[in-house]
């Protein structure tokens, strides 16, 4: 083939030429072409090579169903992969280059795999390279095949998302979808009409049909006007609905800069919408089948209506003399277009014996008109030189035509991807011999040719109906597609017939897996490859799958399509992020004194939902070192840690004990105003899910604790406990965990710093004991105050109003000088709660931890009542022996902490055979000077005083098993 | 035993947590001296407490109404924020707690922002990062909603138009305040 620019061009500006590059060299095209149209014009023929066998390729479709044009656009961090040249619009300074081509698209080394095509058919990864190991191939096999390459550097442009709600959404702007925009608009609804060309008017772009007695330029300018004039009606180009969700959710990518040049760009790329429509109306039109034929590859074959857009459109023509493949009406219609455009048709080669009145009207253009005849073989090396055909009832050469291009015409494939993705049926139409929408499972309805409906006239009359919102039965095609010649199994010709040029499937491909038993619609796609890969199958899908009907003698009804699934074209992952990049991809919470932690040197960093000191390393100081030397400060002196994170939850109302005792283990009822208790919590599997301190505020009144992760699903919890099992308990609740900022003062002269801000609650000893909770105010604020520890020490957690949180941080250090005050940080908090033993909910539990396996047995015992969890405790495998039980680990090689997740065995154990348990919480002891560690072993209690062996990566060392209270078990040290 | 009070060291709050804009189109002004409480009535009884608390009649579902320098709004069954001055909204949640055991009256002041986003482009700044439809006719002015912000969660509220410019009234919890700004400011913005 050897395209050129002809007469025409409906969409092009021949006055603003456009400079560009496409593989390294210069060409010219005009504003308003594709990259696709510009370079068929400028005679590039090949475009590409294929996936498997690296085959030249040419343009096949105009459109977003192209299987071969895929390029690799721009450079460095701007270079966007796979993209396909017909949804390119030209831009200044544009530049692409070919994908899966090297050296070059017109000599690639790697088109040596054409030659082995005999021995490498579909599949042939799957029997061939399994043996020693897949793996062995994997890299070389992966490293020979895809497409394009992905950016390695930072992408450079931003993305947005947007939410839109309308009443009616119609999707496709051509006859049928503006006529059904314009009557849905007429009625009152808010509308939205989007459309992924840049232009809206879909097929009338590129025809010469009239409508209702006016060119189809006239009558779209006519309709647009109508439309604008409208303000109940938005209209989008540049939109592509990609995805039909639930309850009329409807996914749409907006192209908003991609088409200007570069460094015109500004603003975001493109635009992610979300929009929720009470009506979609489907004129998403239809793709033209490519016919089967051996050689129907090769640069210059190409559908019809594909080169009736070029033509029409852009005046781009992809030849000087065509033959037309068609077995329907519209390859002749494609044909005159070419003819005026400046191209010769050679002949039109038609499969139906009578074409009626349309053959007529080609011999009265002096076009030779063949009926009763297919294609057999396209002959040329890397462009078309001729096409053989043959008559339909038979299999010899009929006729060999000369020409530089064939134009192919196999019928319609209605686009009904979105109606299938809304999870509406699909019906087979044996005239069209094609899928159509049939039952709607959500408020849509398909116009036009979406439908199968190709006469303009009818389309527009049929979506003027439901854009009024009439209910129309379901439409029915007007006239029958001629035969299609079939390839008997095992017909030679069929290893260099085409299905999916895209994938490089054959006919013969199809036979193979249909002879192979991977006779589902679902097998024969993986099995093969067709319909995968970014155009997933759009020219290829239906003629597989008649293929494989033929063979079977099965209905197509019967074998039916792959599943329909988003996106309907690829999208770019830059749109799906949006603003979720950077520091907006996981937004983390501040605590209240944040910049007071960094201006003090602290290692900030992410604890599940918030940003957090890890330590705070003075100079050079190292982390182990740094954990040191808090630990330290917070034994001997006083340390300053701010536990803002923790949750806390208000519980009140006149049932509020009665709730909390079945929300948590511990007994509630029993606690005496102004107390604080440890609870724990399980979920109704009776696994342990949080824990914390609850204290009684008021008889009827509590501040419930928890952990810093689980704040805002605990509190839904209560409430979806209160709202679907105990409507009846008088009980609120309210998450009031950001109201309040904590700050933890711990260590022997805890007391005495907390003095000297000047509060009004009394801290003697008696007054204020372990475990006791105060009102009052400090250093002026009102404050409450829980006298806990996680560290083991004298501990105050000290809240006020969030906004003062800072400034008590502040002064605390300021006044706590003069007592040696540390800041410390999460690492020092847990080493000093692994040298106590207490519980670390989540790193001391899994997902099958029961409340008896970390030393709750007791406590359940005792408690009266029901719990959230309770019964499921009890089943059998919760009163296993061996279940693993939370116990202290000591080694006793004189060597470092063990690794946390290392394997308990036995002495006697082959060595990672089974496991007896874990390691989970290990620590070198600053206060101890010796490693401490806790872990999860099976029948563990029973097991005090054993020595064990603690595997780690191939490496086992000796241990002890201990009881997991390292440091002032007699718990002297909790009153300073 | 001293004077526990003696070395009195008044702190100071920490406020606005989060700077708002101006920008082509958008405004974002921060509300640091809002107060905002939160009133739950124990369950169906909103009926009874309402009127003896926030002294006018509850409005309905999805809807605020003033009350002196206050305004209530309706956030779920039983459940009213209250924001307005910092001053006034204390005076209502000690009201409600007058009812003990019948309401749970909080002070949200600093656990939540306020801002109040207005300009011919905010409904478009809001919309790119919330699936609530915040048309005219869906949310009217006096109307509330509570709301995905990207991310994270909001309270919306459609407050009197400004120059006949929609102005939306949206609280998020204060550690997000900073990423809501984010968000809602252009994708170029800083």
């Amino acid at each position: 083939m050897s395209g050129w620019r002809g007469k025409g061009g409906a969409t092009i500006d021949r006055q603003r030429p456009i400079a560009f590059t496409w593989a390294g060299r210069s060409y010219a095209g005009f504003a308003g072409d594709t990259l696709a149209s510009a370079l068929l014009a400028n005679g590039v023929s090949i475009v590409g090579r294929s996936f498997k066998y690296h085959r030249p390729r040419g343009l096949i479709a105009a459109g977003l169903e192209e299987p071969n044009g895929i390029v690799q656009l721009e450079t460095g961090a701007a270079t966007i992969p796979n993209v396909k040249a017909t949804q390119i619009e030209l831009y200044e300074g544009l530049a692409a280059r070919p994908v899966n081509a090297w050296p070059s698209p017109q000599f690639d080394l790697l088109a040596i795999n054409s030659l082995a095509k005999p021995f490498i058919p579909a599949a042939f990864y799957y029997k061939t390279f399994f043996w020693p190991s897949w793996m062995a191939f994997e890299p070389t096999i992966r490293k020979a095949a895809g497409l394009g390459v992905a950016p390695q550097d930072h992408d450079p442009d931003s993305y947005e998302h947007s939410f839109a709600h309308v009443d009616t959404l119609v999707i496709g702007s051509g006859a049928a979808g503006l006529a059904a925009a314009e009557a849905a608009a007429e009625s009152g609804a808010a509308v939205l009409l989007v459309e992924v060309d840049p232009m809206l008017g879909g097929g009338l772009l590129a025809t010469r049909e009239e409508v209702g007695g006016q060119s189809a330029a006239a009558w779209r300018a006519a309709v647009l006007a109508r439309l604008a004039a409208m303000g109940n009606v938005r209209t989008m180009p540049r939109t592509m609905a990609f995805g039909f969700y639930d309850h009329g959710m409807v996914a749409l990518c907006e192209r908003v800069t991609d088409h200007l040049p570069l460094e015109r760009r500004i603003g975001p790329r493109q635009r992610l919408w979300k929009v929720r429509c009470r009506r979609a109306i489907l004129a998403t039109g239809a793709f033209e089948r490519p016919i089967a034929f051996s050689g129907n590859d090769l640069p210059g074959v190409m559908l019809a209506s594909a080169a009736q857009t070029y033509a029409l459109r852009y005046g781009a023509l992809p030849g000087r003399r065509l033959v037309v493949a068609t077995n329907n009406d519209s390859g002749y219609e494609s044909a005159f277009a070419v003819q005026d455009t400046g191209a010769a048709i050679v002949a039109i080669v038609d499969s139906r014996t009578n074409p009626g009145s349309i053959a007529d009207l080609a011999r009265s253009r002096s076009i030779q008109v063949i009926a009763g005849s297919a294609p057999l073989a396209a002959t040329g090396g890397r462009s078309v030189k001729a096409l053989s055909i043959t008559r339909m009832s038979g299999h010899a050469t009929q006729e060999r035509l000369r020409c530089d291009g064939i134009l192919t015409a196999g019928g319609w494939n209605p686009a009904v991807h979105l109606h299938s993705q809304s999870g509406g049926s699909l019906a087979f139409d044996q005239a069209l011999q094609a899928f159509l929408p049939a039952g709607a499972a959500q408020n849509t309805a398909s116009v036009g040719a979406a439908a199968g409906i190709f006469d303009l006239a009818r389309a527009i009359a049929m979506a003027r109906a439901i854009g009024r919102g009439e209910q129309l039965p379901v439409a029915v095609p007007a006239r029958a597609i001629g035969p299609t010649r079939e390839f008997a199994d095992g017909d030679i010709a069929a290893q260099t017939a085409w299905l999916d040029f895209q994938n490089d499937v054959t006919v013969a491909d199809v036979q193979l897996a249909a002879r192979e038993n991977f006779r589902s619609v679902e097998h024969l796609k993986r099995y093969t490859t067709l319909g995968m890969a970014s155009d997933q199958g759009k020219t290829s899908n239906v003629a597989g799958i008649r293929v494989l009907s033929h063979l079977l003698g099965k209905p197509a009804q019967e074998i039916g399509t792959t599943k329909f699934r988003p996106p309907f074209d690829p999208v770019t992952i830059g749109a799906f992020a949006g603003r979720a990049v950077g520091e907006n991809l996981f937004p983390l919470a501040h605590i209240a004194a944040h910049a007071d932690h960094v201006a003090a040197g602290a290692r900030m960093e992410g604890y599940g939902a918030w940003l957090r000191p890890a330590y705070y390393a003075k100079g050079n100081e190292a982390e182990e070192a740094a954990v040191a030397r808090e630990v330290l400060a917070v034994r001997n002196a006083v340390g300053l840690f701010e536990a803002s994170p923790l949750g806390k939850i208000e519980v009140k109302g006149l049932d509020a004990a009665e709730f909390l005792q079945r929300m948590y283990v511990n007994d509630v009822r029993n606690l005496k105003i102004g107390r604080c208790r440890y609870g724990l919590m399980l979920n109704e599997h009776g696994v342990v899910y949080d824990d914390g301190v609850f204290a009684r505020i008021a008889e009827n009144h509590f501040l419930v604790g928890t952990t810093s992760g689980h704040a805002s699903a605990i509190a839904d919890q209560f409430n979806e406990w209160l709202q679907c099992e105990w409507p009846h308990l008088r009980v609120m609740v309210e998450n009031v965990t950001t109201a309040w900022a904590v700050m933890n003062l711990a260590g022997p002269k805890a007391r005495e710093v907390l003095a000297t801000l000047g509060t009004d609650i009394d801290l003697s000893p008696s007054a204020f004991p372990h475990m006791a909770y105060r009102e009052g105010h400090v250093a002026g604020v009102r404050t409450r105050i829980e006298r806990v520890s996680f560290s083991g020490e004298l501990s105050y957690e000290i809240a006020v109003p969030w906004g003062y949180g800072a400034a008590l941080w502040r002064a605390l250090l300021r006044e706590g000088r003069k007592f040696g005050i540390t800041p410390f940080g999460i690492e020092a908090l847990m080493t000093m709660r692994v040298e106590k033993g207490f519980l670390h909910v989540g790193s001391d539990t899994d997902g099958t931890t029961y409340p008896q396996d970390v030393g709750f047995g007791p406590a359940i015992g005792k408690k009266i009542g029901d719990f959230v969890g309770r019964r499921s405790t009890t089943r059998p495998e919760g009163r296993r022996d061996d279940r693993r039980q939370l116990v202290g680990l000591e080694v006793t090689d004189g060597g470092g902490p063990v690794a946390v997740g290392a394997h308990v065995l036995w002495v006697n154990d082959i060595e990672a055979s089974r496991t007896r348990g874990w390691v989970t919480s290990s620590v070198m002891s600053p206060t101890l000077k010796r490693p401490v560690a806790m872990g999860l072993v099976a029948g563990g209690f029973d097991r005090m005083g054993e020595a064990v062996r603690v595997w780690h990566l191939g490496k086992v060392r000796p241990a002890r098993i201990v009881e997991p209270r390292f440091y002032d078990p007699e718990g002297a040290k909790l009153d300073g | 035993m001293a004077d526990p009070l003696v070395n009195l060291i008044h702190l100071d709050r920490q406020s606005p947590i989060a700077k708002g804009f101006v920008q082509a189109g958008a405004t974002l002004t921060v509300e640091a001296t809002t107060g905002i409480g939160k009133v739950q009535f124990l369950s169906g009884t909103t009926h009874d407490r309402f009127a003896p608390v926030f002294g006018v009649e509850a409005p309905g579902a999805g809807a605020s109404c003033a009350s002196g320098d206050v305004t209530i709004s309706w956030l779920a069954p039983d459940e009213w924020l209250v924001t307005g001055e910092d001053v006034t909204v204390q005076v209502v949640l000690a009201r409600a707690e007058e009812l003990e055991d019948a309401a749970l009256a909080v002070d949200l002041s600093h656990a939540r922002a306020s801002f109040l986003l207005t300009g011919e482009a905010a409904r478009d700044r809001l919309a790119a990062h919330t699936p609530l439809d915040i048309s005219d006719a869906a949310l009217p002015v006096g109307h509330v909603a509570r709301a995905p912000l990207a991310d994270t969660t909001m309270f919306v509220a459609r407050v009197a138009d400004a120059e006949g410019v929609s102005v939306f009234r949206i609280i998020v919890d204060q550690t997000m305040a900073k990423y809501a700004v984010r968000m809602l400011a252009g994708p170029n913005a800083a």
